[in-house]
């Protein structure tokens, strides 16, 4: 055994807590080796001085301001709440629920308003931009006539008549899918959100024949 | 012949039946070593003694949620030292020194030439000096000869951490009285005889 292994060993000695084989193989060491029987001893010294350590003398009214604190701790378990106290509590706890209840009213609501301005905006703002009156729904020309630029034209999410026109549009070539991949991801992209809207380019009517003709 | 532990849980079912005489044993059994113990880690005996009493207090308090599946020891120590943690924690936040507690730690460091005597008070004084984590460690091991296991669980710690912890603390000891503890084994070996010069 090696000096290092061996000083690894002399805490575990103390405690008594080697194996037989280990214990052997320190004591065969500390034979030999001045200076590991030195720190043997120091750690010895050391176990046997912490188990002289002094005790504390304790206060002689330990036990007695132990037991004042006992008694005070068990009347104030013992003793019945005061009226004004249980009131408080009970118009307390209501009065609580209550708020809570009114703040996740008032959150639903303030989200939802603030969903929909988010979308008036969008409106409005389609309207300023192109000078044009936004059609959008059931008000866009039915008969697939060739729309200018600034129409809104929903996309997904409508009622089924509006869906069908969206088709024919497409089917007519008035817009591509390309259009609708683009239109989605401007809106995206202003952050306004209706995925259900897009805006066509200017599409005439040449260029619906030409699309037509390919 | 009853274990320690038999007697504690003997006497716990006693205090859980609202025996007062059961818990002043209690009491008896475990008021010197805490204090010892808390006195070890504040510096403090005032301190110490307070946080005993409100240990004591808290078993009393919460008697009825004791868990005899563990030693009462166990449970006790574990409230102590964590009342003792957080008036530490306090202290680290406050910076709160007091102007009795000006000596290194709040305990006297004796002078090493006192005598052979001296080396406990000595060690007294290393261990103040400790880090915590050692000093617990240390303090539940050698100085109240608990078991590794018990230590273990007081501290919530694995028991490989509990052993190198105290590995450490007793090298750390040893290293700080090494001068007086080499005189101590020359003269346990004949090789030195103090000469006091005439």
């Amino acid at each position: 055994m090696r000096c290092r292994k061996a000083r690894w060993f002399l805490s575990a000695r103390c405690d008594e807590t080697l194996s037989e084989r280990q214990r052997l193989r320190l004591e065969a060491h500390l034979v030999g080796c001045e200076e590991c029987r030195r720190e043997a001893f120091y750690f010895s010294e050391i176990a046997v001085l912490a188990g002289k350590v002094e005790t504390r003398p304790v206060r002689p009214d330990f036990d007695l301001r132990l037991k004042a604190a006992i008694r005070r701790a068990d009347a104030v378990a013992a003793a019945p709440i005061p009226w004004s106290q249980r009131i408080s509590l009970a118009l307390w706890r209501p009065a609580l629920a209550g708020a809570a209840v009114l703040v996740l009213v008032l959150g639903s609501i303030g989200a939802y308003t603030l969903m929909h301005d988010d979308e008036a905006k969008y409106l409005d703002s389609s309207r300023t931009a192109g000078g044009l009156t936004p059609q959008y729904g059931l008000s866009v020309d039915p008969n697939g006539a060739a729309l200018p630029e600034g129409s809104l034209v929903p996309v997904d999410g409508f009622d089924p008549e509006t869906q069908k026109l969206r088709d024919r549009y497409l089917q007519t070539g008035q817009m591509s899918q390309d259009y609708v991949t683009q239109a989605v991801s401007v809106n995206d992209s202003n952050a306004i959100s209706p995925a259900h809207r897009y805006v066509l380019p200017t599409v005439t009517a040449e260029q619906v024949a030409k699309k037509a003709s390919y | 012949m009853e274990t320690a532990k038999a007697i504690d849980h003997a006497l716990m079912r006693r205090v859980q039946k609202d025996e007062y005489e059961a818990f002043e044993e209690l009491v008896d059994r475990y008021k010197s070593r805490l204090v010892n113990l808390i006195y070890r880690m504040l510096g403090d005996q005032n301190e110490a003694e307070d946080l005993v009493q409100e240990t004591f207090l808290r078993v009393w308090t919460h008697r009825q949620d004791y868990d005899f599946s563990y030693c009462l020891s166990t449970w006790i120590y574990t409230i102590a030292l964590n009342l003792a943690k957080n008036e530490l924690r306090k202290r680290r936040k406050f910076k709160f020194f007091s102007l009795l507690d000006m000596s290194e730690k709040g305990i006297e460091i004796p002078d090493p030439k006192l005598g052979p005597s001296a080396l406990g008070h000595m060690l007294e004084g290393a261990i103040a000096k400790l880090p915590v984590t050692y000093k617990e460690a240390f303090m539940l091991r050698d100085v109240e000869q608990l078991p590794y296991e018990e230590v273990a669980q007081i501290l919530g710690v694995p028991l490989g951490t509990v052993k190198s912890r105290v590995n450490r603390a007793r090298a750390v000891l040893k290293d700080e009285l090494k001068p007086k503890l080499e005189q101590t084994r020359a003269l346990s070996q004949g090789s030195l005889v103090p000469v006091r010069a005439m």
